[in-house]
């Protein structure tokens, strides 16, 4: 239950501004204090605004200029190569990713050539072999095309 | 079928972009402008514009900046914590951690992550758990101090009184009247209970008090 006591605590620690005073105890607050004639709310209201009021006048130093361009240079170099690779791949997704892929690519494809010579050397035969298939199966399918015609 | 997320007058100029919006395709041919959102300028930024981030740099540096100085009462450390706060959200923002990244309200990102790099920041000061035996301060007794003060600006008179306040006065002062947190989130912030803060307000405010007092007349 709001008190007189505890309005003078509400003012001490938060001002005169009923806007700074706890949510849940406002309305109660407000409603007392309008009802109430204690002189002790009165004072201790008009001596908070007062400091309020000395408190809106605080000022704040500018920033450095030192500071400022220390602030901007931050926002032009750091991530540039990372925009790069954002351009570059497109990826709306952490960057890591498409270059985790890429690398592990890149590094399966090389323990498969260093780890197993033969088999690599069987994949390029088999790259060669390709050729030679490709040239046989447009005969095959020239022939076969052929088969159709005569159906 | 292309599709311009942000209308050309958030669009003044700049290079030509992809991005990637609600699940479309969209062709950006010119970068955010200071009158986009924030959510725009976010977006831009995670795709290294440096321009976007700019934008941000211009709009919130003002006020990270006074936050800190409030909470910190001192130039140098507060240009600082305001660095670092910017640095991380260009850290997350690049990481594209999502969670740990803002998407719309760069500002009140900004004020926490630089609120929480403040109160680290008194928390090594020594001062910090020491208020409790601060002396209360008292008018400036030294030959010419009066002369001094008179002559003084009146905000910067303030300023000097809020500064030599203990840090955790100084602090739940920022938070609570500058800033307008709520009580809990104040004290949440500053890690003390609820009643904690009140008497850390209640303290700071007297001090002040007394502080201004002989001034009060010049001031109001």
């Amino acid at each position: 239950m709001m008190t007189e006591d505890r309005i003078l605590e509400l003012i001490e620690a938060y001002g005169a501004d009923p806007v700074r005073w706890p949510e849940d105890e406002r309305a109660a607050a407000q409603t007392l204090l309008a009802a109430s004639d204690d002189p002790r709310l009165r004072a201790s209201l008009a001596a908070a605004k007062d400091l309020d009021t000395m408190l809106s006048m605080a000022t704040v130093p500018a920033i450095s200029p030192d500071a400022r361009r220390r602030l901007y240079a931050e926002a032009a170099a750091p991530s540039a190569p990372i925009a790069w690779l954002r351009r570059l791949f497109d990826w709306p997704g952490p960057i890591w990713q498409p270059t985790g892929a890429l690398a592990a690519a890149l590094v399966l494809g090389i323990w498969v050539g260093i780890a197993n010579p033969e088999a690599s050397a069987d994949i390029a035969g088999l790259a060669g072999g390709t050729v030679q298939t490709e040239t046989e199966s447009g005969d095959d399918f020239d022939s076969f095309v052929g088969m159709e015609d005569n159906l | 079928m292309t599709t311009f997320l942000t209308s050309a007058a958030h669009l003044p100029s700049g290079r030509p972009a992809r991005m990637l919006g609600y699940g479309m395709t969209v062709e950006r041919t010119e970068t955010a402008s200071s009158e986009a959102g924030d959510g725009d300028l976010l977006t831009a930024a995670a795709r290294g514009d440096g321009a976007a981030f700019r934008h941000l740099l211009d709009r919130y540096a003002g006020r990270v900046f006074a936050n800190c100085y409030r909470v910190l009462g001192e130039s140098d450390e507060a240009e600082d914590a305001m660095q670092e706060s910017f640095a991380r959200l260009w850290k997350v923002l690049g990481r594209h951690t999502g969670a740990a990244a803002p998407d719309r309200d760069a500002g009140g990102w900004l004020m926490r992550t630089s609120r929480n790099l403040c109160i680290d920041r008194l928390r090594r000061r020594k001062r910090w758990t020491t208020d409790e035996t601060v002396l209360e301060i008292q008018p400036d007794p030294t030959p010419g101090a009066e002369e001094r003060r008179q002559t003084q600006d009146v905000g910067e008179r303030v300023r000097n009184a809020l500064n030599d306040l203990p840090d955790r006065q100084r602090a739940a002062i920022a938070m609570v009247h500058f800033e307008g947190l709520p009580q809990t989130e104040a004290a949440e912030a500053m890690g003390v209970s609820v009643d904690a803060l009140e008497s850390l307000l209640a303290r700071g405010r007297r001090s002040l008090r007394a502080r201004l007092e002989t001034a009060k007349a010049d001031l109001i």
